[in-house]
């Protein structure tokens, strides 16, 4: 009896280790990017990167040789900022636009800085009809903790997340600045009425929720949930789910503490503060995130994929129905380098792009068996 | 021997000032919680303290020892070499101990895009705090010294 069952447990083992490493594939389809930070797919299939030190990039999904996108504003490449995150309009096939974040100086004078995010159009390879939408009210000397991610709600709004500048973070439990919030514009950077703080006396419109430290990751679910995840301080990172008008406690409450050892603060909960869908201790460093919501990989969906900068993979959350993280597998640890984003593609695909010089962006396919 | 006490009281002096500095850190975010209505009790506090000075207190005590191990030995250079007597031993070494954590926590954001990662140095009284702990503990040193 017992030989059976070792037998068959063989059996299930080699199955799982079969279907794991054979259901999909890597495949390098851009190398030797300059520390690139975030991608889109364009409705052709082409895909356009952002290079931190202020590029974009166009991937031609034919494989031809890439191209360097001309007239894309000068940004204050130093510490974590440069150009960061990149999005299209949801109607982009009817007006054109694409928006990306960046950071450059406030006042070239005193070297302050802060976040910016503008929208253009591509014509001829290149940027035209550039506009500014956004200017963070976050000015900092340390050009680190910018947030920087963008993405469109199905209203056509824009949330950006707006880190807390590292050494401001009291200011992030404030409603006067930008420092740790999650703001929300229109498409043209215009304040939507229906903002929680757009009638608060001394609050900024367009802060949409706040106490957040330095949002890296932002996916909005078929649901119309957003997702954010931050990189918190010494096991403090986080998973949440953004609601409008909530507090989510930084650095009042967190489960971290200073990279220098000292406490931040002693407490993890208070009424009012919202509590993490999960949280890392050790600290991953989570960068981009994606939910995988497509059909290509069956066994995939529905789950939170998160990039993890400091153990160069990607963390695969399942929640269960009340949000709850029951299960976190590791993938894509084979690549061996650290991984700024991951996204879905339109084909189902999943693409991840490497942080640092030569980066990559690599497609991971389905091997069909 | 000489050595053996010379090291003993490097490693104390660092030891004092990091003792010293460490408290300011933990004051300036109970303050601040405080003003936000958390419910910071004197136990919350102390308890915050006491992982302050085994957590914090650790990397201050080596950033310090660096800077100390510095300065000391120059100090006692200038005072060997250039027969400087305008200020005691004392004196000479409590203000090469100031020197040196001021200097330690100015590199400290210099080197690390211009962060400051010791909390308690974010506002000018707390950076004159770490100066006077630097004082303290270079005042142990240059005391001491001339007992050796």
């Amino acid at each position: 009896m017992k030989l059976i069952y070792l037998f068959l447990s063989f059996i299930l083992i080699s199955n799982n280790i079969i279907a794991k490493e054979k259901s999909y594939s890597l495949e390098v389809i851009a190398d030797n990017l300059d520390h690139p930070w975030s991608a889109v797919s364009l409705p052709n299939g082409d895909i356009l990167v952002t290079e931190l030190p202020g590029n974009i990039k166009l991937i031609p999904a034919d494989g031809t040789e890439i191209i360097s996108i001309k007239n894309v504003p000068k940004v204050l490449y130093a510490g974590q900022g440069g150009l960061s995150d990149i999005a299209l309009h949801p109607e982009y096939n009817k007006n054109g636009w694409i928006y990306f974040s960046y950071s450059y100086y406030s006042n070239e004078q005193t070297k302050s800085n802060t976040l910016f995010v503008d929208r253009a159009k591509i014509t001829n390879n290149s940027l035209v009809d550039r506009e500014n939408i956004f200017k963070a009210k976050a000015d900092r000397k340390p050009p680190v903790h910018f947030g920087a991610k963008l993405l469109f709600l199905k209203d056509h709004s824009l949330l950006i997340t707006s880190g807390d500048g590292f050494d401001y973070r009291e200011q992030a439990q404030k409603l006067d600045n930008h420092f740790g919030k999650i703001v929300r514009v229109l498409d043209d950077g215009k304040i939507p009425q229906d903002n929680p703080f757009v009638n608060t006396p001394n609050a900024l419109p367009d802060i949409w929720a706040y106490g957040v430290r330095n949002p890296q990751g932002l996916y909005v679910n078929k649901k119309q949930e957003v997702f954010e995840n931050e990189h918190g301080p010494r096991g403090g990172d986080e998973l949440n789910i953004i609601n409008p008008g909530l507090n989510y406690g930084w650095p009042a409450i967190t489960y971290g503490i200073d990279y220098s050892g000292a406490k931040i603060s002693p407490f993890q909960e208070k009424e009012g503060m919202e509590q993490p869908l999960h949280y890392w201790d050790p600290s991953i460093a989570p960068s981009g995130m994606t939910i995988y919501e497509k059909d290509l990989f069956p066994i995939w969906k529905n789950k939170v994929f998160i990039s993890s900068l400091v153990f160069s993979d990607v963390r695969m959350l399942t929640l269960d129905n009340d949000y709850k993280v029951i299960k976190e597998d590791i993938l894509f640890e084979e690549i061996g380098k650290r991984i700024r984003n991951v996204l879905t593609l339109p084909s189902g695909e999943i693409l991840l792009i490497t942080d640092k010089k030569n980066g990559q962006l690599i497609k991971v396919k389905k091997i069909q068996i | 021997m000489k050595l053996v006490r010379l090291s003993s009281i490097l490693l104390i002096a660092s030891l004092i000032t990091a003792f010293l500095a460490t408290p300011i850190t933990t004051i300036s975010y109970s303050l601040w919680l405080l003003g936000e209505n958390m419910p910071m009790t004197t136990k919350v506090f102390f308890d915050s303290l006491a992982h302050d000075w085994l957590n914090l207190g650790l990397p201050l005590f080596f950033i310090f020892l660096f800077g100390f191990t510095i300065a000391f030995l120059a100090t006692g250079f200038l005072r060997k070499f250039f027969n400087i007597t305008y200020f005691s031993s004392a004196t000479s070494y409590a203000l090469a101990g100031a020197a040196a954590v001021g200097l330690s926590l100015y590199l400290s954001v210099e080197l690390v895009f211009n962060i400051q990662f010791i909390g308690g140095n974010r506002y000018l009284l707390g950076f004159i705090g770490h100066l006077v702990a630097g004082y303290l503990g270079g005042y142990f040193f240059g005391s001491f010294l001339r007992k050796i």
